[in-house]
């Protein structure tokens, strides 16, 4: 589909056709529901986020300018749905921890008996270890693949800035997953 | 190459993404800069020990997922508008006025400011509040002299 079909589908979709929000849903569901997964790991939470994402782009296209890309302003819209989604999966988590579940408890404080878990959750809690931004940058441009720029535009910072979290966010993911190489 | 400029490009150098003759150049400054080649050795264990992604999460859904996809962000729409009420409706329109509408919000409540301040001063003209004591009638003066 070339750019200025995609123009068009926006610009009827800001004067509120149900159609062509459709046609730019249909477009962009696979990408959105990729990054929403890059982000929380799981496909009922990854489903959720990209639908919601959708949701939040039909009530502020009309914010939306012509002249910025839109896959960007997506791809800001569902990176903010994942880390809410995360800091609530956070809470909920810290919160059956506390209560429910004291084995998970006792995992958790004793690092010498998570041989259990698997790579993907170990990689998962590294990156819950990140600051915000760190881990933004991490999955964006490191697991997602994405380039310096578009994360940049995503996270509204300077390609600098990227490469300077991406640097320290996977140095601190590697010392936090060494434990894990080393059993 | 200057130092900051090489540990810049570590990451793209260790993915190989860069140009055959910039990957040269890195290679040789790696070549004779320790410090540069134990932040190159550091960076490239970091991305050893997280891994991309290769396959699509998108790819392990059903045709039939991304079918009824649509449908079910239109169906999450109709709730969503259903749930609402007319007030709150109201309020997020306005809130989406201000928002995004900035200019037109300022120049609206300009206006507003502007008839309101024109209001008072017309107002304040046709009765103008009095400081001056009432005057009295000529039968209400003889009342009192009496």
């Amino acid at each position: 589909m070339t750019a200025d079909r995609e123009r068009q589908l926006i610009i009827k979709a800001q004067e509120g056709s149900h159609e062509a929000f459709r046609s730019l849903v249909e477009m962009y569901m696979k990408p959105a529901y990729d990054l929403a997964y890059s982000f929380v790991n799981d496909h009922d939470d990854a489903e959720d986020v990209a639908q919601d994402s959708f949701v939040k782009v039909f009530h502020y296209i009309r914010s939306f300018r012509l002249e910025a890309e839109f896959s960007t302003w997506l791809y800001r819209i569902v990176t903010n749905a994942s880390l809410d989604r995360l800091k609530q999966r956070k809470r909920k988590t810290s919160r059956h921890m506390r209560i429910e579940d004291p084995e998970t408890l006792a995992v958790a404080d004793n690092p010498g008996s998570i041989e259990n878990l698997d790579l993907t959750m170990h990689i998962e809690r590294a990156l819950h270890e990140l600051p915000t931004l760190q881990r933004a940058v991490v999955i964006l441009r490191h697991i997602d693949g994405l380039p310096t720029k578009t994360v940049s535009e995503i996270l509204k910072c300077s390609q600098g800035t990227v490469k300077t979290h991406l640097h320290r966010g996977l140095k601190k993911m590697r010392s936090l997953l060494q434990h894990v190489r080393e059993d | 190459m200057r130092h900051r400029e090489v540990r810049a490009l570590l990451y793209e150098y260790i993915r190989g993404e860069l140009d055959p003759a910039r990957s040269r150049r890195i290679q040789e400054h790696l070549a004779r800069c320790n410090r540069c080649f134990a932040e190159y050795q550091v960076l490239k264990e970091g991305i050893r020990a997280v891994p991309s992604r290769r396959e699509k999460a998108s790819g392990q859904r059903s045709e039939l997922f991304w079918r009824d996809f649509s449908l079910s962000v239109e169906q999450r729409l109709q709730v969503k508008h259903r749930r609402i009420g007319l007030r709150r409706r109201l309020w997020d329109e306005a809130e989406w006025f201000f928002l995004f509408r900035k200019p037109y919000a300022i120049a609206l409540a300009t206006s507003v400011a502007l008839v309101v301040f024109a209001a008072v001063l017309w107002f304040g003209k046709v009765s103008p509040v009095s400081t001056e004591p009432p005057r009295l009638t000529a039968t209400e003066n003889d009342s009192n002299k009496k």
